[in-house]
């Protein structure tokens, strides 16, 4: 094993020094603008005829395409822009700066000519999905609140935990096994007001990626899924402002340049103003409760030259709850970025990155002797550096390494008041270092193979000062352990290998293929049945082992009608290791002994997924089908028998669909359908101290009614005049159309007539919830 | 920590108020199952009197009877010291002590039941005792009822474990355990409580002036605190549950549901003026 990491540290250095000494061949590089607003473009797609050789740009609108000397026709093109083509005459290394004028020239005349052509069939990343900020913006949202998480649900393989909550479970796999990242910072709670909302304003976001299989090797820390959201980098050209007075929230974002075409900045905030209704209340018991979420995205960045920007991006989010005196209820992410990137020569394009990042809640009682406030937080302070090395047309490398370093408070209670009957108290604060080196090299072989296969290598250490439990076989404590400052107590590592391929086909078709392992060692108390905020993040210990999971995945692309139809079936295996699950009856809250608590033991999911998105014309849309099982076997749950995961949505159908009526009306839905959720329900009962208790069989062995729901949409633009920027549209939303009563959980409770029987109630959210939505821009 | 089930219940609540969600009266799609299990509801205190523990069965999900009673068992109930105290049926499934008797603190108790062929035993040692120190009462505007506020000294050191439950005019109000506050002392030991409302969250009471309130204290065994959270977990169970739904682990061998435990008692009453 360290051998292998030795080489691994040594590859990178040697590809480090063969990089920066490369003697710079011919070809072009650049970046690919938003010609109206100087936005990078991330994804687009540069093509030259003459070599039928392309690339496309990375998440900073950066391309490098190595070329011999000569004449070549170039195109590039990005989805909702209109193709450019270029004619040059390449010598030596030639910067080509493109900028692509949206597709949408003037008000909703939509005359679509850009495209990427055959990206969905020729590129090797399987398993991932780009959504576009358009497609998220156009399709129903609860409230008429625009939510990338909830749009994200609507792809195959990608599942909702229930009505009104924000977590994502990705292919079998757990809320928590996903890496969420903005602008390169982990998310740790993605979810406002429970999760009914998620903590990501639209109007701020520029690129949503979902990866579920595949995973590229510069992606580590979680065993699912990762979702790369990047922040929009303000309008450089000149000052704009969007924003929406919506049914539950308002959002105003300014951007503008701080200097032409060399730096700019936006700022985008929201407020959600559901307790501003309270205060209509007569009761004073009613208008002194708050119930509110905000939310503010910044972000600036500073061109130095041709070859150096910064880019500085904060988020900062809170959700406040407060009941009368007695009671409060907040919880929020902060985080900062802040990124250099810099150009070596127009092989290596490099990226340097510190992030801060940090969740935390508190709760608040005050009631006489029961007075006391509760806190607890997590906290990230990362380094990282990204190489990318155009090696030459049919080689790209990339290597990189980081560094977390988290700090755990798991909770922490303190008394208030004089009266308080509470003592202080708090579970023992951790601290961790989480390491990862990686390099992987994307490789043309011949006009069909593609490959691409990387290693990545994590390192965990648990350091001090902390304290940690012996447990014996029976959970019982054994000892008590300390451990100094700086002292690393338990230290777990491994290799993750990557690898996707992809074989092109006559015919507009492909077949790809991928193999990743994947490592976690963090995770989260994800117990309760609704999204509260309490779910603690806990790492790795001397208890806790690291999770592990490999997944084998396959499918067959093909596109359609002049690519504008593109489809495809992908199959996967998931096999995944030390999975945590609670005993019956833990106690999960401020237990100083939690980890006496867990068991541990194998999950496996698999299943097969079915898309077909249509990109162009008038009418747009996807429709995607899952199939799939996630099981879990752990000893001393369900008595050691496998059972199906919480989250075992057999059945899967999201179809979405929008269509422009004309240029200035554009109406969408989307119905979603999966099988219900597993759940514990009684087959007995019994009575004891004049309560009846309900008794159990087996974990999750029974299920909710199925859920399917339909929403519906329309979007209209105002008529715009020509001598005013302002630009106006109302959005009006349907959700749950057509009032299906879908179940959100069950309760009992004794027949007020007769005692001795118990009546089933069934609880669900939301009958019919329409919603008003104007929004402008200027 | 009791307020912590009520943390969840004011979100459930605002929650449902916020987001108009609803109710309505359904049927659970399950295979209901018959089996009959032997379920023990059993008791013994430092109080001099009659000692009861209550033997019944498990019944359908849906059944709308009281649950079946078991009668006919053999019950006994012998302490460490090795006195021995049978137990006789007064009415089908209640069996009591033939005459008054107190269980003493630090004695460890153990309960027997022969019942149609099986055996069935559990333990239970009684906890140390904690006094009331005295009672007073505040006016509840909202509610429109009085609380009762405890003090008392929680004795020194961890692992003390205690249960609430209130009479009016020598009658029980807290009528079955739901309405029981239990709390251990994780966060209070070793404090003078200063007015604990020990009718905390039921607020039903309607406690006027004129009433004459008892407190009974009982301290009871870390594994009674552990099968009454169980309990209070599954009964509030639904909207938003603490914990995955689970059977509430008895103490009872041989795959016995419920609960008998030893409980020493402390109490105080109090004229509302």
């Amino acid at each position: 094993m360290q051998t292998i990491i030795t080489r691994l540290s040594f590859l990178i250095f040697c590809l480090c020094s063969f990089a920066l000494m490369a003697e710079t061949q011919t070809g072009i590089n650049g970046h690919i603008k938003d010609a109206a607003t100087g936005e990078d473009l991330i994804g687009a797609t540069i093509y030259i005829s003459e070599t039928g050789t392309g690339t496309t740009t990375n998440v900073y609108g950066y391309y490098s395409l190595a070329i011999e000397p000569g004449k070549y026709n170039i195109r590039a093109s990005f989805m909702g822009y209109e193709t450019k083509h270029f004619e040059l005459n390449i010598v030596s290394t030639h910067v080509l700066n493109i900028e692509l004028e949206s597709a949408y020239k003037q008000l909703g005349e939509i005359t679509i000519t850009g495209d990427r052509p055959d990206e969905h069939v020729k590129q090797v990343r399987m398993s991932s999905n780009n959504l576009s900020m358009e497609t998220v913006k156009s399709l129903p949202a609860f409230m008429g609140e625009t939510d990338v998480m909830k749009s994200l649900m609507l792809l195959p393989g990608v599942s909702s935990g229930g009505e009104g909550s924000s977590g994502i479970f990705v292919r079998g796999g757990n809320v928590d096994q996903n890496l969420v990242q903005l602008d390169e910072a982990t998310v740790y709670n993605v979810s406002h007001l429970m999760g009914f909302f998620s903590v990501f304003n639209a109007d701020a976001i520029k690129d949503v990626q979902i990866y579920k299989g595949g995973m590229p090797a510069n992606y580590g820390g979680r065993l699912s899924s990762v979702v790369d959201l990047r922040m929009k980098d303000g309008n450089s050209r000149k000052f704009a402002a969007t924003g929406g007075i919506g049914s539950i929230s308002s959002r105003l974002t300014v951007e503008g340049p701080l200097q032409k075409n060399v730096s700019s900045f936006i700022l985008s905030g929201r407020r959600t103003y559901a307790d501003l209704f309270l205060l209509l209340a007569s009761d004073s018991l009613i208008r002194n409760n708050q119930l509110f979420f905000y939310d503010l995205n910044t972000k600036a960045n500073y061109r130095f030259s041709d070859k150096d920007r910064v880019f500085f991006s904060g988020y900062f989010g809170r959700d406040l709850l407060r009941v009368n005196e007695e009671f409060k209820m907040g919880w929020g992410n902060e985080t900062a970025t802040v990124r250099w990137n810099h150009i070596f020569n127009s092989r290596i394009f490099s990226n340097f990155t510190l992030v801060y990042s940090n969740f935390d809640y508190l709760l608040g009682f005050n009631y006489g002797v029961n007075s006391f406030d509760w806190i607890s937080d997590i906290r990230d302070y990362t380094g990282k550096a990204d190489f990318t090395f155009y090696l030459n047309s049919q080689n790209t490398i990339k290597f990189g390494a980081q560094s977390q370093y988290h700090q755990f408070n798991p909770g922490q209670v303190k008394g208030k008041g004089s009266n308080s009957g509470i003592n202080d108290f708090s579970l023992s604060r951790q601290n961790a270092l989480e390491h990862a080196l990686y390099t992987s090299n994307e490789q043309k072989l011949g006009d069909a193979l593609t490959l691409e296969y990387g290693v990545r290598y994590s390192l965990f250490q648990s350091i001090g000062e902390s304290s940690s439990y012996a447990f014996n076989e029976n959970y019982d404590v054994t000892d008590t352990l300390h451990f100094g400052k700086g002292e690393i107590y338990h230290t777990d590592h491994g290799l993750e290998p990557r690898l996707a391929l992809v074989y092109s086909l006559e015919g507009n078709q492909s077949i790809k293929a991928s193999y990743n392992r994947t490592r976690q060692y963090l995770q989260q108390t994800n117990v309760s049945t609704a999204g509260t905020p309490l779910d603690v993040w806990f790492p790795a210990s001397p208890n806790v082992k690291a999770q592990k999971a490999d997944q084998w995945a396959a499918g067959y692309f093909r596109n359609f009608l002049n690519n504008t139809l593109e489809s495809s079936v992908e199959v996967y295996y998931k096999d995944m290791k030390n999975q945590l699950d609670f005993r019956d009856g833990a106690n999960i809250l401020l237990n100083p002994l939690m980890e006496a608590d867990l068991r541990v033991g194998d999950a496996w999911a698999y299943g097969v997924e079915f898309m077909f998105n249509k990109t162009k014309g008038d009418f747009t849309g996807w429709f995607s089908y899952t199939w799939s099982k996630a099981w879990q076997q752990i000893d001393g749950i369900n008595q050691g028998e496998k059972y199906p995961a919480a989250f075992d949505r057999p059945h899967d159908i999201s179809l979405v669909l929008s269509y422009a009526i004309n240029p200035r009306l554009n109406i969408s839905a989307n119905w979603v359908y999966q099988t219900g959720k597993p759940v514990t329900l009684p087959v007995g009962r019994y009575e004891y101290g004049g309560v009846v208790i309900p008794v159990y069989a087996n974990r999750n062995g029974s299920r909710m009614p199925d859920y399917h729901r339909l929403d519906l949409s329309a979007t209209w633009q105002t008529r715009k005049r020509p001598e005013r920027s302002w630009q106006g549209s109302w959005n009006f939303s349907i959700y749950n159309a057509y009032y299906r009563k879908n179940t959100f959980s069950y309760s009992f409770r004794q027949n007020e007539a007769n005692q001795h029987q118990t009546d089933v109630y069934k609880l669900y959210l939301f009958g019919i919830v329409p919603s008003v939505t104007y929004n402008f821009s200027f | 920590m009791k307020t912590l089930e009520c943390i969840f219940k004011i979100i459930a609540v605002i929650l449902t108020i916020l987001l108009v969600s609803c109710e309505e009266l359904t049927e659970l799609p399950i295979n209901d199952n018959d089996t009959k299990t032997l379920v023990v509801d059993g008791m013994i205190t430092n109080d001099t009197m009659p000692q009861v523990v209550n033997l019944s069965l498990t019944g359908s999900f849906y059944m709308e009877n009281e649950a079946p009673r078991a009668t006919g068992a053999e019950v006994t109930i012998t302490d460490n010291l090795g006195n021995e105290f049978p137990l006789y049926e007064s009415i089908p499934g209640k069996y009591v002590t033939p005459t008054n008797i107190a269980g003493i603190i630090g004695n460890t108790y153990t309960l027997t039941i022969n019942y149609e062929g099986e055996t069935y035993t559990a333990q239970s040692t009684m906890p140390r005792m904690a006094d009331i120190d005295s009672l007073s009462f505040r006016w509840d505007n909202f509610m429109e009822t009085h609380r009762i506020l405890l003090f008392a000294q929680e004795p020194e050191g961890k692992g003390d474990n205690y249960m609430w439950q209130l009479s009016r005019n020598g009658e029980l109000l807290t009528t079955d355990i739901s309405q029981m506050m239990i709390v251990n002392d994780e966060f209070v030991d070793g404090n003078y409580i200063k007015g604990l409302e020990v009718d905390f969250w039921e607020m039903e009471y309607n406690i006027l002036a004129g009433d004459t309130i008892t407190v009974m204290q009982y301290s009871i065994s870390k594994r009674a605190l552990d099968f009454f959270a169980g309990v209070l977990s599954e009964y509030n169970s639904g909207q938003v549950a603490m914990r995955p739904p689970a059977n509430v682990a008895s103490n009872i061998s041989n795959g016995a549901m419920g609960l008998f435990h030893a409980a020493s008692a402390s109490r105080k009453t109090i004229i509302i003026e």
